[in-house]
């Protein structure tokens, strides 16, 4: 007879963000650990937000538009040379 | 399960480290760290503006507003750690504000939390129409990818915003929260909606 597994789909669905982010606590984590060996669907579901969320991440990480980060670079240099300006004025 | 292990993905905070490091040089005369401040500060304006609210023409206004504010308020802060949940309001209030200008939009207040189907015409982001914005589109294409900006504008507007600013700009569930005015249980749950339905939409990749 092969161990029940202790969390159900729903618990699993429930809690996949949780489980994600590192919120549970490890024995919830193990429940749905051991659910996912035994359930190739929750299992596809895990690696697959998983895959979702670092997609995005790597848009966090990527360098915005040289053009954009040039415009910026060039906005700051005014604003900072204004200010020296109006120094040298006092 | 091909990996059983936990891989934590909640934000690390190390952005708001560095943000409040740069507040507090800069704060203290640092030059050189003001100017990185400022730029930082741009980039988070502009990242919103697309992501968040979809007006690549107001998002040289709102890196603009951010260029100013954080100037100004740099030198002044008391709590450096809180000045990126202070930027990221900021940002969104600019944004807030294009939008209530906008001629073509009605007069009155449209919340970037308002619960609107991202087939909305005021929820589509870095949906770019008209000849004149391809330029403006292909960018954004080139920068976000095409099947993700897709995938983002398929979320309602109240979850699209916690989207971006939990997992693309790594602010916490709890920054998230302040930014928003939302509770950080409510910040979960339409997280966790907006992952499965970014998931959906991105089954194949």
């Amino acid at each position: 007879m092969t161990e029940k597994p202790i969390a159900t789909c729903r618990n699993v669905l429930e809690r996949i963000s949780a489980y994600l982010d590192g919120d549970l606590p490890a024995a919830a984590c193990g429940e749905i650990e051991r659910h996912c060996r035994e359930c190739p669907e929750c299992a596809a579901l895990v690696d697959g937000l998983r895959r979702t969320v670092g997609l995005c991440r790597e848009v966090g990480r990527a360098p915005l538009p040289a053009s954009v980060r040039d415009r910026a670079r060039e906005r700051v240099r005014q604003l900072m040379a204004d200010k020296d300006g109006r120094s040298g004025m006092r | 399960m091909t990996n059983s292990k936990i891989v934590n993905l909640s934000g690390d905070g190390h952005d708001g480290a560095e943000f409040a490091a740069l507040v507090r040089d800069a704060a203290k005369g640092d030059r050189e760290s003001m100017e990185r401040l400022l730029i930082r500060a741009q980039e988070v304006a502009y990242r919103f503006s697309l992501l968040v609210c979809g007006h690549p023409e107001d998002a040289e206004d709102v890196m603009q507003d951010a260029l100013l504010k954080t100037y100004r308020h740099a030198s002044r802060i008391r709590k450096p750690e809180a000045f990126r949940t202070w930027l990221y309001q900021t940002v969104r209030n600019a944004c807030l504000m294009k939008r209530r200008r906008r001629v073509d939009e009605p007069s009155q207040h449209v919340s970037l939390d308002e619960s609107v189907r991202g087939d909305g015409p005021d929820a589509q982001p870095v949906e770019v129409e008209g000849s004149a914005r391809a330029a403006d589109q292909q960018l954004i294409d080139e920068w976000v990818g095409v099947r993700l900006r897709k995938a983002l504008a398929a979320l309602p507007a109240s979850h699209r915003v916690i989207l971006v600013l939990r997992e693309i700009e790594g602010l916490s569930t709890r920054e998230v929260a302040t930014v928003t005015g939302l509770s950080e249980a409510n910040v979960k749950t339409r997280l966790h909606r907006a992952r499965m339905t970014m998931r959906q939409q991105l089954e194949d990749v």
